[in-house]
């Protein structure tokens, strides 16, 4: 597999739309930290080491790879990845805005992007699962796997007592970070969002918005994920985060049904408003298409727009990102013309297949 | 202080890089910490935590330093990193209560690693057996120290 390919499409598994509840939950992610055992981490590691670091890692990826298990892995170093296409990873979530930045970074994935592992970021390496919609379980399995195929490569620093050693002192125990990205746009039309977070965090959980850590979430798009990794098991996590994020769900789908019967008109003009912009408009922003898909995919899960599938709407969240955009064009834009090839690539996506209002009435 | 790069602007940000076990430390500005792309400079919480704490005597944790590493607790405290796996065993007295703070919990329950967490249970046995061959030698056991002595070699040997 070539990166090119990789940042050429927009879509990746974890949205395709296809995972259970993926009207409220767009996708699962779980990351394992992991260090190798009498190596310095990375921020300490000079270009000889780090290389050494990279060229192990990525020999027990080509092991892994053997295993029927997980199928085909693919190595990059990411200091032959352009900048460009790196802005891309970022956007479809394959890594981190830091990585590639310290020398000898690099990235490992798999066919179909589910699997996907940092090298020589925050820590040795991040092994990271992505899946589409709400799929802890499954999500661990993987990476549980990937990382006992690794193990049979690497020493890793492991202590009875701390677990899994770290880079940083809040990821030692399990390693883990389990998160939840949950679309709310019902909960937000009736402004009960911001009561959200202080109770998530009752239970130990964060939750913050998808771009950004400020309050405000662009696209109504939140995460939700553990913030302890130590002295609790893996399983304590993923229950934790699955708790919550059902209680969520189960809100939005209330506030979704609050919609429907009580501003039904109200919705249904706001949602078809949307559409027509995405569709019909030449100049389109980045903040702008991240707002009005918000109400397109709400009116796709609320049975008012029939023709767009739920995977075209979230193929949109990645290929209304600048880097998306400006990797398309291969190079610089400036943000005029930026906007004008967003609206373009909108609409060939939405046009994609049939397109159109349902009559529900 | 002002920064070792440019001389003009205040030194914010304390860089600290091991290099084949020799480390060096820099006093920089952010802006010349940035250009050097020394480190990614990022809001840590960790940090203002660390910082916030009082509990550390202050003389004896300058001196300490990680022995494969070189990091000492202050630099940890800096930074917001730990510099190895060895830190952890190297300053446990002082990590264990920053632990407590945020995870509310000092001991890890989930996953042990196979490979790792075999060899972890063979140390310990290597860690035992070594105390009861220097309690052998102390009596003047030598036949007992002897035995224990090819045990711990068996056991070394099953590690490497």
């Amino acid at each position: 597999m070539k990166i090119d390919e990789v940042v050429a499409r927009p879509g990746s598994t974890w949205m395709n739309g296809s995972g259970p509840d993926s009207d409220v939950v767009l996708s699962t992610r779980i990351r394992l930290a992991r260090n190798l055992r009498g190596v310095p981490f990375p921020h300490l590691l000079d270009t000889k080491m780090a290389a050494e670091v990279l060229d192990k890692v990525f020999t027990a990826a080509r092991h892994a790879s053997e295993s029927s298990r997980i199928g085909n892995l693919s190595c990059f170093r990411m200091d032959q990845v352009k900048p460009l296409d790196r802005a891309v990873l970022v956007e479809k979530h394959l890594i981190s805005p830091q990585h590639g930045k310290a020398p000898h970074g690099g990235l490992i994935l798999s066919e179909d992007e589910t699997i996907s592992i940092m090298v020589n970021e925050e820590d040795h390496l991040r092994i990271q699962g992505l899946f589409s919609g709400m799929q802890l379980e499954p999500a661990w399995k993987t990476v549980d796997a990937v990382d006992d195929l690794l193990e049979q490569d690497l020493a890793y620093a492991f202590s009875a007592e701390e677990g899994y050693l770290t880079s940083c002192p809040t990821n030692v125990g399990t390693g883990m970070r389990a998160s939840v990205m949950v679309h709310l746009p019902a909960l937000s039309a009736i402004n009960q969002v911001g009561q959200l977070a202080p109770v998530v965090a009752k239970f130990g959980l964060l939750v913050r918005g998808l771009y950004g850590e400020g309050t405000e979430a662009l696209g109504d798009v939140y995460q939700i994920s553990n913030q302890v990794t130590l002295g609790v098991s893996e399983q304590d996590i993923i229950s934790k985060v699955l708790d919550v994020a059902k209680q969520v769900m189960l809100h939005e789908r209330k506030a979704r049904e609050y919609l429907m019967q009580e501003q039904r008109i109200q919705t249904e003009d706001k949602v078809g408003r949307s559409l027509g912009l995405l569709l019909y408009s030449s100049l389109l922003s980045s903040d702008e298409a991240i707002a009005h898909w918000s109400n397109l995919k709400l009116g796709i899960e609320m049975g008012m727009i029939k023709n767009v599938s739920r995977k075209q709407a979230n193929q949109l969240l990645v290929a209304t990102r600048v880097g998306y955009i400006s990797r398309l064009s291969g190079r610089e834009l400036i943000p005029a013309q930026r906007d004008h090839l967003r609206a373009e690539t909108v609409k060939k996506i939405l046009k994609s297949e049939q397109y159109g209002m349902g009559d529900k009435r | 202080m002002v920064c070792q790069e440019c001389g003009q602007r205040p030194a914010t940000v304390h860089v600290v890089r091991v290099v084949n076990n020799r480390k060096s430390e820099a006093y920089l500005c952010e802006q010349c910490a940035r250009s050097k792309g020394s480190m990614e400079i990022a809001f840590n919480p960790l940090v203002s935590l660390l910082q916030g704490f009082t509990a550390f005597p202050q003389a004896e944790i300058e001196d300490e330093k990680c022995a494969l590493c070189g990091m000492s607790f202050s630099d940890f405290k800096q930074l917001g990193r730990m510099g190895c796996d060895e830190c952890y065993n190297t300053f446990r007295q002082k990590i264990d209560p920053v632990l407590k703070r945020v995870h509310g919990s000092v001991r890890h329950v989930g996953k042990v690693p196979a490979k790792a967490g075999a060899e972890l249970k063979i140390s310990r046995e290597i860690e035992r057996l070594r105390s009861l061959l220097q309690a052998a030698v102390k009596n003047e056991d030598y036949e007992r120290a002897a035995r224990l002595r090819d045990q711990i070699r068996e056991l070394e040997g099953n590690i490497e």
